[in-house]
């Protein structure tokens, strides 16, 4: 009786030095991408500008050598994604979108618009890694796979970022941003100022 | 019953009380093994706040602002604003990853984007650099700490230490930061900046620097 107490005892001590030990190993060794994977919620937030045709305001190449005129604005975004553990996603994104500074006409409200990321690298040591996102018009999210039926690329963008809070929260940065003009061609995005939160659900 | 038990057999009786009684210890021991380092932590908030020590590990940060760049006639190299005539103001975004030791002596690797506020055709600008940080002053019962930052073009972080080879110092800067959440979250807001006229940056060329950052514990307390 007495060595099954022991024995008892024994088996509660290992178990519990072994999960912690794996705790401090997640914090020592890093977060690895499959951890990452799971549902978010996500906000991003900065300001952007776009470029319009100075005649007929419709967007333009911001390299265009037609005269155009830049328009700062600010961007709010919310929406859900799903990664799987290598580092794909797919999101469900809508963004309000006002004049920088603000003035009297009402912000512009995008459609819900689903967006495929991939992860192009990432250092578990550091947390920190790069997305590659296409946004599209049309298409929808499955999981974290995305159905392409009627799905035309509108937006590209790259984003680094960084893992915290034991792979439930990623910060990430915009570092370059594409709207095409025509098909997927041209840039009518200027320069930005863009951050995102993901939490995850 | 169970009176009639434990006076028919009560050599059964005891070793039923010991063995609860071990299973009882042995489960205290398998909790307090398990919450053995949020604990220790808890304990030290209750007591007397945050120490310096537990804020140590490894921090994602994203943090916004504004500042005023000023540049020659030409826009093609920055000076000092005291005597430059075109004056630009941006906003930034920055994300940031850092390593803290025990001592409050950090390193980080910031990644930033700043386009000007009036907006421009040309993509934004993205820099990286390194923040090498040295905690000046913290007061465990608040939880609010002062620290000094350098920053460099070029250099690494090993850890919590900067290996300078290669690096410029372009700035330098102090923030005040309040610490939430057990340790886990830092608040920084940015005190003042000074440039330094060096290969990448003039003296006196930034000014009306606002930046708040906040950094997120990316694993669990040691």
């Amino acid at each position: 009786m007495r060595i099954a107490k022991f024995a008892l005892a024994i088996v509660f001590a290992v178990v519990g030095l072994v999960l912690l030990a794996n705790q401090r190993a997640a914090a020592d060794g890093g977060i690895p991408l499959a951890a990452l994977a799971g549902n978010y919620a996500f906000t991003c937030q900065g300001t952007f500008s776009i470029c319009l045709d100075s005649k007929t305001f419709a967007p333009i190449d911001c390299g265009a050598k037609t005269p155009l005129v830049v328009v700062p604005l600010t961007d709010l975004g919310i929406g859900e994604l799903t990664r799987d553990a290598k580092g794909n996603l797919c999101s469900n994104d809508l963004e309000v979108v006002s004049s920088l500074p603000v003035d009297n006409t009402p912000p512009s409200v995008s459609p819900v618009h689903p967006a495929v990321g991939i992860t192009s690298n990432y250092d578990p040591v550091t947390g920190t890694g790069d997305i590659s996102v296409i946004e599209y018009r049309g298409g929808k999210c499955i999981g974290s796979t995305f159905d392409s039926t009627g799905a035309v690329e509108t937006t590209t963008f790259t984003f680094h970022f960084a893992v915290s809070n034991q792979g439930k929260r990623i910060d990430m940065v915009v570092t370059s941003a594409v709207a095409f003009v025509t098909g997927t061609t041209g840039n009518f995005i200027g320069d930005f100022s863009l951050s995102c939160t993901n939490l995850r659900q | 019953m169970l009176t009639v038990r434990k006076l028919g057999n009560p050599v059964s009786y005891y070793t039923m009380m010991k063995l609860r009684t071990a299973a009882g210890l042995a489960l205290l021991l398998f909790m307090a093994t398990m919450i053995g380092g949020p604990v220790r932590v808890s304990h030290a908030q209750d007591d007397g706040g945050v120490t310096l020590a537990s804020l140590a590990g490894k921090f994602a940060a994203r943090g916004s602002g504004s500042l005023t760049l000023c540049f020659n006639a030409g826009h093609t190299a920055l000076q000092d604003c005291a005597t430059a005539p075109l004056v630009v103001p941006y906003n930034f975004a920055r994300l940031e990853q850092e390593t803290r030791d025990a001592a409050g002596n950090s390193c980080g690797v910031p990644t930033v984007t700043s386009a000007p506020v009036a907006g421009t055709t040309f993509p934004a600008g993205v820099s990286t650099g390194t923040i090498v940080g040295t905690t000046t002053s913290f007061d465990p019962t608040t939880g609010r700490g002062t620290i000094g930052v350098n920053g460099y073009h070029g250099g690494t972080c090993i850890g919590a230490v900067f290996d300078s080879t290669g690096a410029t110092l372009t700035n330098t800067a102090t923030f005040t930061f309040l610490v939430s959440d057990s340790g886990n979250r830092i608040e920084f807001i940015n005190t003042s900046a000074s440039y330094i006229t060096s290969a990448f940056s003039v003296a006196g060329s930034v000014k009306g620097l606002v930046l708040s950052e906040t950094f997120i514990r990316q694993g669990t307390q040691n």
